[in-house]
């Protein structure tokens, strides 16, 4: 799980980094973990977690596991576990999330739903993966 | 048997060579000599040798030699046919990262046998078993249904053999995953990182391909891994990981 001052650096097993110059266009799929810390217009969908640097452009949804947000994103978040909402991000969209935390001075416009996963559900997606 | 195919520029290295099959025979490691220049087309000169008996094809001379051999051997079914390297001159980068150092090492190395399955890239026609390197500004990557590109100066690399850069950079390329490593890097933090299977790569500005850090082709590319892989010959000391 990430840890709220997880830093990019200290990520082992991230898959995709896009840097800070890099702008991508279009549905991106992924399996593992990404970190966003340039722009990005289309939707974002990963079976793992995802950190949105404080200098990242979201234009699109977002699905992942855990979600770590420090930059801006407008669209929708459907995050399966885990959302830390920093205290630089801005989200135009809204939420679904299963457990939440939202630092002083991030800004939250849209709709916030809870979403509870179930402990047989959890496992039986362990066992799926 | 050996075949050891030398390129022309080994003529200016007329020691070294010397050495180097003074050594091989020493060791017991004789085969057929074969120049480039003396070869019209590679790809038949690789299949007659193989059927002929060839087990193991040396390319002796730096990354480029390497590169053309390794089409030679990608043009048929010759997986099981070891690929060795004897690296002599500059731009020897590959045989750096197999952990084969030089001439002396590399006869060692071709000895002890020690083979890896790897992976091979291709861009168009051409095969490349390193990495294909291209200046981002300008260049566009369409991957399944997204593009990416780069608002400022720098390098695209697509990595298939990661040297030891890549292990301090923290890239987990591995080449046997059937993977490509999209690396757009223009110093410091600012990177990209991605694994892809195939990509197209477009540019505006008439930029060159490099493949294999010797090797130039022009864009528009399709670039991916190959259907098969090849036997590499490499050093204990290599730096790519093989998980």
């Amino acid at each position: 799980m990430f840890k709220k001052d997880l830093k990019p650096e200290s990520f082992k097993d991230v898959e995709t980094i896009i840097g800070e110059s890099i702008r991508v266009k279009g549905n991106f799929n992924g399996n593992g973990n990404i970190i966003i810390d340039g722009s990005l217009e289309g939707s974002l969908k990963t079976k793992g977690n995802v950190f949105i640097g404080p200098k990242a452009k979201v234009t699109g949804s977002i699905e992942a596991q855990e979600v770590i947000i420090n930059g801006e994103i407008s669209g929708n978040l459907l995050v399966k576990d885990y959302l830390t909402v920093g205290e630089t991000a801005k989200i135009n969209g809204d939420i679904e999330c299963n457990r939440i935390s939202v630092d002083t001075g991030a800004i939250i416009n849209g709709k916030c739903q809870m979403v509870k996963v179930s402990p047989s559900q959890k496992e039986a997606e362990v066992i799926n993966e | 048997m050996n075949v050891f195919i030398y390129d022309d520029f080994l003529k200016k290295h007329t020691k070294t060579v010397n050495n180097t099959e003074i050594l091989l025979h020493k060791l017991n490691l004789n085969g057929k000599i074969v120049y480039l220049e003396s070869i019209r087309n590679i790809n038949d000169l690789i299949r007659d040798e193989v059927n002929n008996g060839a087990k193991t094809i040396i390319a002796v001379g730096n990354n480029k030699t390497i590169n053309k051999v390794l089409n030679g051997m990608m043009s048929g079914d010759n997986q099981n046919i070891a690929l060795g390297i004897i690296p002599i001159g500059n731009n020897n980068s590959i045989a750096q990262t197999c952990g084969i150092r030089n001439e002396k090492e590399a006869c060692e190395i071709l000895l002890a046998r020690r083979i890896e399955k790897i992976d091979i890239g291709y861009a168009n026609k051409i095969h490349f078993i390193a990495n294909a390197k291209i200046k981002a500004k300008g260049a566009i990557i369409k991957i399944d249904d997204f593009s990416i590109d780069q608002t400022e100066n720098g390098e695209i690399i697509i990595i298939n053999l990661p040297d030891k850069k890549c292990s301090t950079q923290n890239i987990l390329a591995n080449p046997q995953d059937g993977q490509l490593n999209l690396l757009i890097n223009n110093g410091g933090k600012k990177y990209g990182l991605l694994s892809v299977q195939t990509m197209e790569l477009e540019n505006d500005r008439e930029e060159k391909l490099i493949l294999d850090e010797s090797v130039a082709i022009d864009t528009p590319a399709q670039i991916g891994i190959g259907d098969h892989q090849i036997s590499l010959i490499v050093g204990k000391k290599r730096e790519f990981n093989i998980n």
